[in-house]
């Protein structure tokens, strides 16, 4: 799955994210957080100017993970 | 505030289409450069304007011809059923004669029921901006500051 790594090593610091920074954007690289920011573009260049095209995980600290609805029917899912 | 006017006989059966540039990310177009690695060309699709999305969306191809690398995963909740999207950082491009609409933004990766568009502008997008739907004329006006 993508960024497998990456949302296992939020999953296994997310109490301690929230703690400290909930509503805050984590920047994660593999195992490793690289940093939490104030907003998600900060986060996002971050992790661009590091690790340039490759793969890392934005996300954002909260309780609820957002989700995304597609109310016109213009979307499907899997295969 | 540039905008863009379109009038389309096939509004009606298609809804409000325009043509858009998808380009990597300001960043990452750096980036390849400071490396002296070539930077992706743009990808020129066809994009729905789709109030009924929550954010940006493309086509699952999109990504790939740009050859980029995800930021994300997000769950989406579709009449089908409930799936994961892989969630993309880039520019999209919209030309208009008085001025270059360039939106840059995180877009879901999707699998669309459409064969003739390859991505959706949604509400995180229009939210900046103007969208007037004039049906009596068959005409679709959208402006961005």
């Amino acid at each position: 799955m993508v960024l497998e790594k990456e949302l296992e090593t939020y999953k296994n610091n997310k109490e301690r994210l929230l703690k400290e920074a909930n509503g805050k954007y984590v920047l994660i690289k593999d195992i490793e957080i690289i940093g939490v920011f104030e907003s998600e573009n900060d986060a996002i260049n971050m992790g661009t100017k590091k690790f340039g095209n490759s793969p890392f995980l934005v996300k954002k600290i909260s309780e609820v993970d957002e989700t995304q609805t597609y109310w016109s029917g213009l979307v499907t899912i899997g295969r | 505030m540039p905008s863009i006017t379109l009038s389309s006989p096939n509004i009606l059966p298609e809804g409000p289409i325009i043509e858009v540039q998808f380009l990597v990310s300001a960043s990452l177009e750096a980036n390849l450069r400071q490396q002296n690695k070539q930077v992706p060309n743009p990808v020129t699709v066809r994009v729905l304007i789709d109030t009924g999305c929550g954010i940006c969306s493309v086509s699952e191809e999109i990504p790939k011809q740009l050859g980029i690398e995800p930021i994300g995963v997000t769950t989406i909740f579709t009449a089908a059923g409930e799936g994961q999207a892989s969630v993309y950082f880039m520019r999209m491009r919209i030309t208009t004669p008085n001025g270059i609409i360039t939106w840059e933004g995180k877009f879901n990766s999707v699998i669309l029921t459409r064969q003739n568009i390859s991505g959706l502008i949604g509400r995180d997008l229009l939210q900046h901006g103007n969208f007037l739907y004039l049906g009596n004329s068959s005409q679709f006006v959208l402006s961005l500051l």
